[in-house]
């Protein structure tokens, strides 16, 4: 148990897709937050810590979702988070301007009987739209406080903190409220409550309202409360009562319920909203007029994924040049140089040609992906997203998916591991799962990473975009492929019916979007410093013991030689190398490219680090005199050694191989957790593996008989 | 699937007005002062009768 020590008062945010819950999460908590661990073992929340009135207060952001019925995966972990860690306080996140549809939510949590206080967001395009309430009046309806915000001005910030800390001090629950749900839904309710009363009392709540509360979740048969009163008896009495109620109400009985709760809210705002109704889709709809025109949107979506990438590789190259500059050449010389030139010390060879090549080599790529993830925030706040799922509707279709896997990709873009969580906005299992085993076909920041290594060392400059394309488009096709291999084979079954919120277009905010940016930059630097220099250590000893002093191979200016470098003749990289040359001839690698991919598999972007590893770049070779003519411009020490080491092809077939491979071990992690079970991580991995190795395969012999 | 559309707003009675529909691609449909996406699959699945009501 804890100690006497003051616990931080636990505020959960709530609220529907769209209802502007991150920015208020922003707005509350600032860059103090950080992203929960994502190594595929916990879920992803958002945390952040505050002090207000000499109190702590933690704010956790929970998934969007709709109800807390939990019919997508999102919407499990909302409720799992308010049912058993039990927050002090939730705070509801209302659109102003929509807030029938979004008092579902509310409602549900009301009926929980959890503290609460309900924050109306955007309250000013509410107020431009001619939109008032009557807030005191809805909040007796709700039990709860309503305070009116404008996150992004942090407006009404400080009522809301001064209501939850107001809402914690009560201490007891927070006025259940009492939703009447007609007399034959309440007869079926007091029936069930008493069989619990005599079938189960042990597990039966005592508060009356979660009674009530638990009759309603068995008759919507939610399977986790199901679960709990597995009894032969219970759930035949609960087959009659839903029988019953089917013939009575002419419907299912958790239509019935919901529709009675969507009563209650459309009679609590005809009491307490005036309206002088203009949609609040105008501006929207002269915007999606352009964007949504057939044939024009399409011009337009890959416009604006054009003008990603493009500013991901050239707004990206200049802080990733003076990165280079600063790691290679200022801290590489200046370590270099606490020795005598000739020295053989360990601590030198750890220091520089482990960990400096390691940990900078990765960090160098940390312009391009934070600048790949502000665009990727800016189309997720703009509201554009949604559109994109209109419009690739189609073309998803005759993959077996629909729009909304078209999500989960672009995502996937900046990194497979969210990509694969944003799988639980699909609502059907065999969704999930096809998306989710083809997701790494999409690729990621770290794989452009190795791109943006690979492609400059072995390409003309303008060869480098058409490949750059080129490893897109192929990934995307063989996405496809894969997602209609699945749906034809094991994942067999009818298209799901699509359906998804198209939320008027918002204008994202800057602080936003940064924020996104620095949380996956900050990840991004957290692997550097702890996974990558782990690997990075762990590859420089086995590519340098057993040790071999005597003859250091000669490292020579020009010409291609072999092993010119320091995985050392004998070391056990060397040997592990030697060992798999058979299945990495056919692709063209030798034994150096091969250590490097097996320090690899623990992330992609390590393979820079472990190529620079297996070349020793982080020394600055005296023999070799930096001279403007041998080494282009912005070159990097590694991209002229893979240079002089291997043809293009050779390039060519271990960027296609980094791309087709399996990204890295967290993918394997999220995939065994998001599908549930091993096989799917299993299954992923070696569609992966075997595609990786019969393509590039192909490629290497193709282009070899071609005499490339 | 119901259930789910119903906690969208797509509850029985409702009034629904379609924003757009233009074969093969989805419909826009507004309900509850919310645009949702709907795909042919699903929208053909609706029954509706005409209304005078604007939303």
């Amino acid at each position: 148990m804890k100690t006497s020590r003051k616990r931080p008062l636990v505020v959960a945010i709530a609220g529907n897709p769209n209802s502007g819950k991150t920015t208020l999460f922003n707005a509350l908590t600032g860059a103090t937050a950080h992203v929960g661990n994502y190594a595929g073992v916990t879920v992803e929340l958002k945390r952040g810590r505050v002090q207000a009135q000499g109190q702590e207060i933690e704010f956790v952001d929970l998934p969007g979702t709709y109800s807390l019925t939990a019919y997508s995966a999102e919407e499990m972990v909302a409720r799992q988070f308010l049912m058993d860690e039990k927050p002090d306080v939730v705070v509801i996140v209302a659109d102003a301007s929509n807030l029938e549809r979004h008092l579902y939510l509310a409602l549900q949590i009301a009926e929980l009987g959890i503290p609460r206080v309900v924050a109306l967001s955007m309250a000013d395009i509410a107020r431009t739209q001619g939109i008032r309430f009557d807030t005191e009046r809805l909040g007796q309806l709700f039990g709860t406080a309503l305070v009116e915000t404008v996150a992004p001005r942090k407006e009404g910030m400080d009522e809301l903190v001064a209501a939850v800390l107001e809402r914690a001090a009560n201490t007891g629950a927070g006025l259940p409220i009492r939703v009447p749900y007609g007399h034959e839904l309440e007869e079926s309710i007091g029936r069930v409550i008493e069989l619990l009363a005599r079938e189960a009392p042990e597990r039966l709540p005592k508060e009356e309202y979660l009674k009530r509360v638990t009759a309603l979740q068995l008759l919507e048969q939610l399977p986790d409360t199901m679960a709990r009163y597995d009894d032969p008896t219970i759930v035949a009495l609960l087959e009659s009562e839903r029988r019953r109620l089917r013939q009575l109400l002419r419907d299912n009985p958790e239509i019935a319920i919901a529709t009675r709760r969507y009563g209650f809210i459309a009679g609590a705002c005809a009491e307490t909203i005036r309206t002088t109704a203009e949609s609040r889709y105008a501006i929207s709809d002269r915007i999606d007029r352009i964007v949504l025109a057939p044939g024009l949107g399409f011009v337009f979506l890959l416009g604006l994924l054009y003008v990603v990438f493009w500013a991901t590789f050239t707004l990206g190259a200049w802080p990733q040049e003076a990165l280079d500059w600063f790691f290679f050449s200022f801290i590489g010389k200046n370590l270099a140089a606490l020795w005598p030139p000739d020295s053989t010390s360990l601590l030198k060879d750890l220091l520089l040609n482990g960990i400096l090549s390691g940990v900078g080599g990765v960090l160098e790529f940390l312009p391009n992906i934070m600048i790949l993830f502000f665009g990727i925030a800016l189309l997720e706040g703009s509201g554009y997203m949604a559109r994109a799922a209109f419009l690739m509707d189609r073309a998803m279709h005759r993959i077996g998916l629909h729009g909304k896997s078209f999500i989960p990709m672009l995502i996937g873009i900046g990194c497979t591991v969210p990509a694969i969580m944003a799988t639980r906005v699909l609502d059907t299992r065999r969704d999930r799962l096809t998306t989710l085993l083809v997701l790494p076909f999409i690729s990621c920041g770290a794989r452009f990473a190795v791109y943006a290594m690979l492609i400059p060392a072995f390409f003309e400059r303008h060869w480098r975009a058409p490949i750059l394309m080129l490893l897109y488009i192929l990934g995307a096709l063989l996405a496809i492929g894969g997602a209609r291999l699945l749906r034809g084979t094991i994942l067999k079954g009818d298209n799901t019916p699509f359906v998804m919120e198209l939320p008027p277009y918002r204008l994202p905010t800057l602080r936003g979007s940064l924020l996104h940016m620095w949380r996956r930059g900050r990840a991004y630097i957290v692997n550097a410093g702890t996974i990558v220099l782990a690997f990075s250590i762990v590859m420089w000893f086995f590519s340098t013991f057993p040790r071999n002093l005597e003859g250091p191979d000669e490292v020579d200016g020009g010409e291609t030689v072999e092993f010119s470098q320091t995985v050392a003749r004998n070391s056990y990289a060397d040997r592990i190398g030697r060992a798999m040359e058979p299945v990495l001839r056919p692709m063209g690698f030798d034994a150096r490219i091969g250590t490097a991919l097996i320090g690899s598999i623990a992330g992609k972007e390590l393979l820079i680090s472990q190529l620079g590893v297996a070349f020793a770049i982080g020394e600055t070779d005296p023999m070799e005199p930096d001279d403007a003519e041998e080494r282009n411009l912005g070159e990097l020490p590694l991209q002229k050694l893979l240079r002089q080491n291997y043809r293009p092809l050779v390039g060519f077939c271990l960027l296609l191989f980094s791309m087709l491979s399996t990204p890295c071990l967290a993918t394997i992690a999220v995939t065994w957790k998001e599908g549930g079970h091993f096989k799917w991580a299993l299954l992923q991995t070696a569609m992966l593996s075997v595609a990786a190795f019969v393509i590039t395969a192909l490629v290497y012999q193709a282009g070899t008989a071609l005499g490339w | 699937m119901r259930a789910r559309m119903t906690v969208l707003g797509l509850v029985q009675g409702e009034c629904i007005h379609v924003v757009r529909n233009r074969f093969p691609g989805p419909l826009i449909v507004e309900v509850k002062g919310t645009r949702l996406l709907l795909g042919v699959g699903m929208a053909s699945r609706i029954l509706v009768e005409p209304c005078c009501n604007q939303i």
